[in-house]
């Protein structure tokens, strides 16, 4: 090695350089191979629970359904997995020990296997795959991570099989126009941002502009698809109401520096800088932009819901307050209730569900998938209840009948209105109508002062496609 | 509206001294090992950690954690280099290349299994608490400490191995190993310190990132992709070379961002690469 410009021993060659890039370019394949979980893939089923023997359809007696979930356990897409095989789990284990699912003189015990989908499309693939063939499943749920599902979706299809996707994919699915009779797939969730449906964005824009008078409003979102297509969802709300789009600015996936998205904002003639965003990478950035000086210039508005538990890890309180946030998380759900603004039953019951899963898994977050995964399994016990059969015509029929009576007793985070709107008091009706879009009611919300003070219920119907 | 290239240079400043620490690291372990460490990424992320553990559960103030944790991670180098790295150093660099992704997909793995996937802060302390401005532009107290320290750590680096016996040893070794041996300099002790120090370098970048944005197991990945970009860049082996590459990155990232998208960062960084290869093949800071 050298430090000055001596020809002879310090000078690199031509074929050094070559080699040099060679072994750089094989490198970056590799590691971005590993980063994505590609190549082997760990497609090894691990159940997860498990009881009884078989699975099938009918025939009297005890029999074993099988679950199937190829889901991202290791790997930056865990953060998601471990909670929702978390709330899976729970959930066939309370269904067992309840007695299991009794249709016509038989009765259906629950087994859940997952298989490391790394929330890359060659190990999801993979992960699929073995549970499919191998471990011979009887359904499959949604892997919570679309890059991977999508990879393995058509598996399904081939092999005949019931899918239940109640996650982020579930926004995928339904813009790719993706026709199978035989799969369920609510597309949107009521009462926590999640899995926001791109259409449900509409009245964050609707809102800002006509409500919180924000004539010019920017964006900062990932620059994958969902960002960018949450920008155009958002800013043609912010046009129609009258305002103004200042500039749309992107980061990249994972990213943890925004120096220079923040510089590109200053330079916008912005009033609003709305942030949809993952919440690491939103309390990231709003930590970043106090420091910068940027809430001096721009209101922040987060347009996806920061869970309080990472917004407590990751910024202080005071750095936390005096954002907005349009998106109802736990405590202010709670608060809700406790105003009257929403029912006050599935806000008590996922308060209680929250406390058990902390205690059965004290390593993993908390967080609103493993509200969705336990659902996931409640939906699927009503379903067959209700069709009175485990076959995917059963199944799609008895999904298809849901109505809020028939969930109103374990749901922790369904609210349905009786004909899709604003509604009173009053529920009734299916709570997944036509292409699974589940109804909602109170999916909006004000909050400020960081994640303790519950300001306002912005119910969406005033607000939709206006 | 003030211009912001006085805040664009001053971002790239910032994050180009990141990029100069880890690209020291592996200018250091390529140069004169001929070994293209990608471990030293997670090593990054292990220095991340070490000082957020220093910091969150011994209560030290980030002075302290951050020394420490270069020095345990630099003894985790050495201990490396003499389990690992020892038994193939001079030999394949197919082999070398593919143990260090293993080390690396290894320790991002266990640190997710251990410390789960999510990203984490520490506080700093309140020393570093605020922002200062220059021509227009700012920067919080913990990223001028970045560059402040990437500065002191190339004069160093380079000061060490132009001017000190174990510099001119290093050199000597990174020329030509087996005629360095035969003349008598203990070359498995300078691997043992390449190692310490390369990780140390790699660490103090790792506590830096902590401690102005935040720490997750897989934080690293794209600094060992940039610092292997920046050594091509500015001439392996080249310490002066590999700090003008990674702060030339650094800008190349600010700028591009700013006027263009996030979108093409990387892909301008590679074509600039490619460029600057093609009319200067022994990249910018070789003979």
């Amino acid at each position: 090695m050298s430090n000055d410009t001596s020809p002879d021993a310090s000078s690199i060659r031509r074929r050094d350089v070559l080699k040099i890039a060679g072994t750089t370019g094989a490198g970056i394949t590799l590691a971005g191979c590993s980063q994505n979980g590609g190549g082997n893939g760990d497609g090894t089923p691990t159940p997860t629970s498990s009881s009884g023997n078989g699975g099938g359809n009918g025939g009297g007696g005890t029999q074993t359904l099988t679950i199937g979930q190829a889901i991202p356990l290791t790997g930056p897409g865990s953060v998601y997995g471990q909670p929702t095989s978390g709330g899976v789990t729970m959930a066939v284990e309370d269904v067992n020990s309840d007695g299991g699912i009794e249709v016509d003189g038989t009765t259906y015990e629950l087994e859940y296997l997952t298989a490391d989908s790394k929330c890359a499309p060659e190990a999801g693939r993979n992960a699929a795959q073995s549970l499919i063939s191998n471990e011979n499943v009887d359904l499959m749920f949604g892997g919570n991570c679309p890059t991977a599902n999508l990879a393995w979706i058509d598996l399904v299809k081939d092999n005949d099989m019931f899918i239940v996707v109640n996650g982020n994919e579930s926004i995928e699915l339904h813009s790719m126009g993706y026709d199978y009779d035989y799969i369920f797939s609510p597309f949107t969730v009521i009462n926590n941002e999640t899995f926001p449906n791109l259409s449900r964005m509409y009245p964050f824009g609707t809102y800002a502009v006509k409500e919180l008078g924000f004539e010019n409003v920017a964006f900062l979102t990932p620059e994958i698809q969902y960002g960018l297509s949450t920008q155009d969802a958002i800013g043609n709300a912010v046009e129609n109401a009258g305002g103004t789009v200042a500039g749309k600015v992107t980061h990249s996936f994972g990213a943890s520096d925004f120096s220079n998205q923040i510089a590109k904002l200053k330079s916008l003639d912005a009033d609003v800088v709305v942030a949809s965003t993952f919440p690491n990478a939103f309390f990231a950035f709003l930590k970043q932009a106090t420091d910068a000086g940027l809430r001096e210039q721009m209101q922040i508005v987060s347009a996806q819901s920061p869970a309080e538990e990472i917004a407590n890890r990751l910024v202080s309180d005071d750095v936390a307050d005096g954002f907005l946030d349009f998106a109802l998380t736990y405590e202010p759900a709670q608060q809700a209730a406790a105003a009257g603004d929403i029912a006050s039953q599935p806000a008590n019951r996922q308060k209680e569900f929250r406390s058990r899963f902390q205690d059965r898994y004290s390593e993993r977050t908390f967080n609103a998938l493993a509200v969705s995964g336990y659902e996931s399994v409640m939906l699927l016990k009503t379903a067959i209840e209700k069709a009175g059969g485990v076959d995917n015509d059963s199944l799609a029929s008895g999904f298809g009948s849901i109505s809020w009576s028939d969930v109103q007793d374990f749901t922790m985070q369904y609210y349905v209105p009786p004909n899709g709107s604003v509604s009173g008091t009053e529920r009734q009706g299916k709570i997944f109508g036509g292409g699974h879009q589940a109804f909602y009611e109170s999916s909006l919300q004000k909050w400020n002062k960081g994640n303790k003070e519950y300001q306002e219920l912005i119910r969406v119907g005033p607000y939709w496609n206006q | 509206m003030a211009s912001p290239v006085s805040q664009l240079i001053i971002n790239g400043l910032v994050t180009g001294s990141i990029y100069v620490l880890v690209a020291l690291s592996l200018s250091l372990l390529f140069g004169i090992l001929g070994i293209p460490d990608f471990s030293q990424g997670a090593l990054l992320m292990l220095g991340g950690f070490s000082s957020y553990f220093l910091v969150t559960d011994f209560g030290l103030s980030l002075f302290f954690a951050l020394p420490i944790a270069m020095v345990l991670v630099g003894i985790l180098g050495i201990v490396e280099q003499r389990l690992t790295f020892g038994y193939l150093e001079g030999r394949s660099e197919v082999a070398l290349l593919i143990l260090a992704l293993a080390l690396f997909i290894f320790y991002q793995n266990a640190a997710a299994i251990l410390w789960t996937a999510e990203s984490k802060t520490f506080p700093v302390p309140e020393l570093l608490d605020g922002s200062f401005g220059i021509l227009g532009g700012s920067a919080s107290y913990a990223n001028w400490l970045a560059i402040a320290l990437a500065l002191v750590s190339v004069v160093t680096i380079h000061l060490f191995t132009r001017y000190t016996l174990t510099g001119t040893a290093m050199r000597a070794v990174a020329q030509d190993r087996d005629v360095a041996y035969l003349m008598g300099i203990d070359v498995d002790r300078i691997s043992m310190l390449t190692f310490g120090v390369a990780s140390a370098l790699s660490a103090m970048a790792g506590g830096l990132l902590g401690a102005i944005y935040s720490i997750n197991p897989f934080m690293g990945t794209s600094e060992i992709l940039r610092a292997f970009v920046i050594i091509i860049l500015g001439g392996a082996g080249n310490i002066l070379g590999a700090a003008v590459g990674a702060l030339f990155l650094g800008l190349l990232e600010s700028f591009s961002t700013f006027y263009i998208s996030s979108k093409f960062t990387t892909a301008i960084v590679f074509v600039a690469v490619i460029v600057i290869l093609v009319f200067k093949p022994t990249g910018l800071g070789g003979g």
